[in-house]
């Protein structure tokens, strides 16, 4: 593999400050190349937790780069840039977490990993897209469940285990442009069909729907309209149903099931990392993530108990 | 301590347990300077010392705990003589009497300015003498153990050993001291973390007064410690003057009695001085004294001043008011029983009104011993009817916090708190959400069992806090130190 001279000096500095560089699979590809490990921020974590360098630069956001930290506290984790954020982990306010948490108080909380380190220590679980059905299954059947920050993730859930959830009302800025993106894609390619939308749909789908209504409401609405094409805003099953019943018409459906897994590919702030912040973040130490110890502490719980279940 | 060795000698058979955090080596106690105020002279009387100490507390005081108190600090001078303590005489060996700001008459008996000192130790020495009175266990009790709306004991945390403990016992009586510590400058020990307050206040118990918070007008002005050097009051008392940058004793502008007030109204004085004239300093002055009377009468202060390089009697000493004495605090009634059911309070955690909203000068000490002396009487007739059972111990291990040096947390929320009790502005939201979440923090950290001595202070600290500003709050500013203007 051939190397630029900049990162031919970043590996050498690496060697040299005994570091070992860890790279969120959404990184630019420059930095992937140089890195020790490459993963998603389940895998990176594991590897946090596992590594014995005096070092570590994390290059991803900054709720990943702290959960490295919480795993190893006695290591000196850097992150390349501090604006490397995240706007699900933002969505969810401390304060109003714990308020939340006040008013259910025989709720557990599981909190998706995208979160501050203050939201895990005051979660009971932590979970990924990955291993989130699991340890929701892993409750008794009665057990009342928060489900904090993504609000998309957590109606998913829902669906999957059919457990009742009370849910934080967050979500990721860059995930709700892109799935109106893909909704405007889909508009797009059918220009004569009519939208038609079930109350509960997403806000970007009422928004731009000719008709809003039940269930029987919408297949009225089919029957006697004279158009013969239908973007349909409704479960899958729902769907299937209509169609028995409007045979001579084209029943499209729009994708109401999200992409649980978050956008991040797409994701900003992942890409604010370059090759020449990693190396200055490795030459000055710095910035480096600062955790409160009991904070951190507390964090560690829920995860662990994550990495015990998965 | 005095409560333990009052109920022995009427008890001798009730196990006594007694748990400091600081083996007894961070109390106020050790560092009172001035002495124990006891009407003494046929001149004086009972009828001035009362007054005194009303007008002082700006009549908030409770004057049958006035009366208790000062009515029998005499008999508490005599307890301590019994108990071995010498105080300072004069050639006819009557007892030395020291004046401080605020009394009428020279009332305070002393043992040259570190009284405090010998009665702690002897207080130590005669406790050993008792078989029924465990030895001070170092343990830093966390919480109350509540049952039943009942306090049945203690929860210890033993850092040596990571281990809580919770121990069961008929009576527990708080005797933590006061919370100095929450303020950037104090003259209290480190210990003064209001834990017995916090404690208090987590488990329900009423309070009152807590924002009737005492500052020192004569603290030495040393950059860099935490801790402040106090200068005595009784240096005023001997002849000290107050003067600022040009020597000029400024007190007599507003107070006619000077260096004599109540120290309230001198704190108010010397911060509007510092505070309306920047770039004023005010300083106390020695320098008139006959020579050698520092070094004879105030050894601890000659001292003092020598570890920082000042010659008393040669400059005059660079001053500053610090937070000195929490004057409310856990509502104890005759007998130091509390709101809490099994639970007593004595000493400066406890409010029992006699101090109103200022303390007048060496009042404290006896307080604490009049109502160590009250409780003990009380509990020994109590536990006369309850027949005996086993005392309950569990042990608990827990995750030790280690909180490296370095990293220790910080407490921005200090310097800015001084400044809302001098200059009354409530605190800012943000300043107030930090510090409710951090106390959540905190808690959460006390439920999971990962905690250290240090982040149950800082917990401690920040509720003690939080509900000193509720009471500033809710009062209508009438009695509180540095009014402006
Ligand atoms: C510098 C200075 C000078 C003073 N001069 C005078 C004076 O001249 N005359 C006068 O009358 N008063 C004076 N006072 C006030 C007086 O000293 C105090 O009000 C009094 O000593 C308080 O006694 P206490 O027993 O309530 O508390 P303290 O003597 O402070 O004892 C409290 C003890 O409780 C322990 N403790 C606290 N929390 C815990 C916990 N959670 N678990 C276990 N142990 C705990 C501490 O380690 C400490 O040993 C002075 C105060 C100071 C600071
Ligand atoms: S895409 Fe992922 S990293 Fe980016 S803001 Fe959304 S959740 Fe956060």
């Amino acid at each position: 593999m051939d190397l630029s001279p900049l990162q031919s000096q970043l590996v050498n500095l690496k060697t040299q400050k005994n570091a070992v560089i860890l790279a969120h699979y959404y990184q630019r590809p420059e930095i992937q190349q140089i890195a020790d490990h490459v993963g998603d921020s389940l895998e990176l974590s594991r590897k946090a937790s596992e590594s014995i360098a005096e070092i570590l630069v994390f290059c991803g956001v900054h709720f990943m780069a702290e959960t490295a930290k919480i795993l190893n506290p006695n290591c000196k984790v850097l992150i390349p840039d501090l604006e490397a954020g995240c706007s699900l982990a933002d969505s969810c306010a401390v304060l109003d977490f714990v308020q939340m948490r006040k008013s259910h108080p025989d709720h557990l909380a599981v909190s998706y990993i995208n979160c501050s380190a203050e939201i895990k220590a005051h979660s009971d679980y932590i979970c990924t897209s990955s291993n989130a059905v699991k340890i929701i299954n892993s409750f008794p059947r009665d057990q009342k469940i928060i489900f904090a920050p993504d609000r998309n993730l957590g109606e998913y859930l829902i669906r999957e285990t059919g457990r009742e959830m009370v849910l934080w009302d967050g979500a990721c800025a860059v995930h709700e442009a892109f799935s109106v993106q893909k909704l405007i894609e889909l508009v797009q390619s059918y220009p004569s069909a009519k939208i038609l939308a079930h109350p509960e749909s997403k806000s970007e789908i009422l928004k731009i729907a000719h008709f809003t209504g039940s269930t029987s409401a919408m297949i009225r609405y089919i029957t006697e309209s004279s158009a013969d094409k239908f973007l349909i805003g409704t479960e899958a099953g729902i769907l299937h149903q209509m169609k028995e019943l409007a045979p001579e018409k084209t029943l499209i459906p729009i994708p109401t099931k999200e992409d649980t897994t978050c956008a991040c590919s797409e994701c900003a702030y992942m890409k604010v990392n370059t090759l020449q912040k990693v190396l200055q973040c490795l030459e000055t130490e710095s910035p480096e993530i600062i955790l409160d110890p009991l904070v951190s502490s507390l964090a560690l719980v829920p995860i662990r108990r994550m990495l015990q279940l998965s | 301590m005095a409560t333990a060795l009052y109920l022995a000698k009427l008890r001798p058979e009730i196990q006594i347990r007694l748990m400091d955090k600081s083996g007894g080596l961070q109390s106020a106690t050790r560092l009172a300077q001035g002495g124990l105020a006891a009407v003494q002279l046929p001149h004086d009387s009972f009828e001035a010392h009362v007054k005194d100490t009303l007008e002082a507390g700006h009549y908030q005081n409770r004057p049958e705990a006035v009366w208790e108190v000062i009515s029998r600090a005499p008999e508490i001078i005599n307890d301590l003589s019994n108990w071995g303590v010498r105080w300072d005489r004069d050639e006819s060996d009557k007892l030395h009497l020291g004046l401080e700001g605020g009394h009428s008459y020279p009332r305070i008996v002393h043992q040259a300015d570190h009284s405090g000192k010998t009665i702690h130790e002897h207080l130590t020495f005669e406790l050993e003498k008792h078989k029924n009175i465990n030895p001070i266990a170092p343990g830093l009790v966390r919480d109350l153990w509540i049952k039943d709306s009942k306090c049945i004991g203690v929860i210890v945390w033993r850092e040596d050993s990571s281990q809580e403990i919770c121990l069961q016992a008929r009576h527990v009586i708080l005797a933590t001291g006061g919370s100095g510590a929450i303020f950037p400058r104090t003259t209290n020990p480190p210990s003064a973390t209001g834990d017995g307050l916090a404690m208090g206040i987590r488990a329900g118990v009423k309070t009152a007064g807590l924002h009737w918070i005492q500052f020192h007008p004569t603290v030495l002005l040393n950059s860099g410690d935490d801790r402040a050097f106090l200068l005595t009051e009784a240096l005023r008392g001997a002849g000290a003057y107050v003067v600022n940058s040009s020597g000029r004793r400024f007190l007599f502008d507003s107070l006619p009695k000077g260096e004599l007030a109540p120290r309230d109204l001198i704190c108010s004085a010397i911060w509007n001085e510092i505070t309306l004239n920047p770039g004023q300093m005010v300083y106390l002055d020695c320098r008139h004294f006959p020579k050698g009377k520092l070094h004879r009468e105030f050894p601890q202060v000659s001292s003092l001043c020598s570890q920082v390089n000042l010659d008393p009697e040669k400059v005059p000493l660079p001053i500053l008011p610090a937070a000195h004495y929490q004057c409310g605090g856990i509502i104890a009634d005759r007998w130091g029983k509390t709101s809490l059911p099994g639970l007593f309070a004595i000493g400066e955690v406890a409010h029992t009104g006699l101090h109103g909203s200022n303390r007048l000068a060496s009042n404290s000490l006896t307080e604490a011993l009049v109502y160590a002396k009250n409780a003990a009487s009380y509990l020994a007739n109590q536990s006369l009817t309850q027949k005996q059972e086993v005392l309950a111990e569990q042990i608990k291990q827990i995750f030790s916090l280690e909180i490296p040096e370095d990293n220790s947390p910080s407490y921005p929320w200090k310097d800015l708190l001084f400044d809302h009790f001098i200059r009354k502005t409530p605190p800012g939201s943000a300043l107030l959400r930090d510090i409710r979440l951090r106390l959540q923090i905190l808690n959460l950290g006390v439920n999971r069992g990962i905690y250290s001595s240090k982040t149950l202070q800082e917990r401690n600290l920040l509720q003690v806090y939080l509900e000193l500003f509720n009471s500033m709050q809710a009062s209508n500013h009438h009695d509180l130190h540095y009014q402006e203007n």
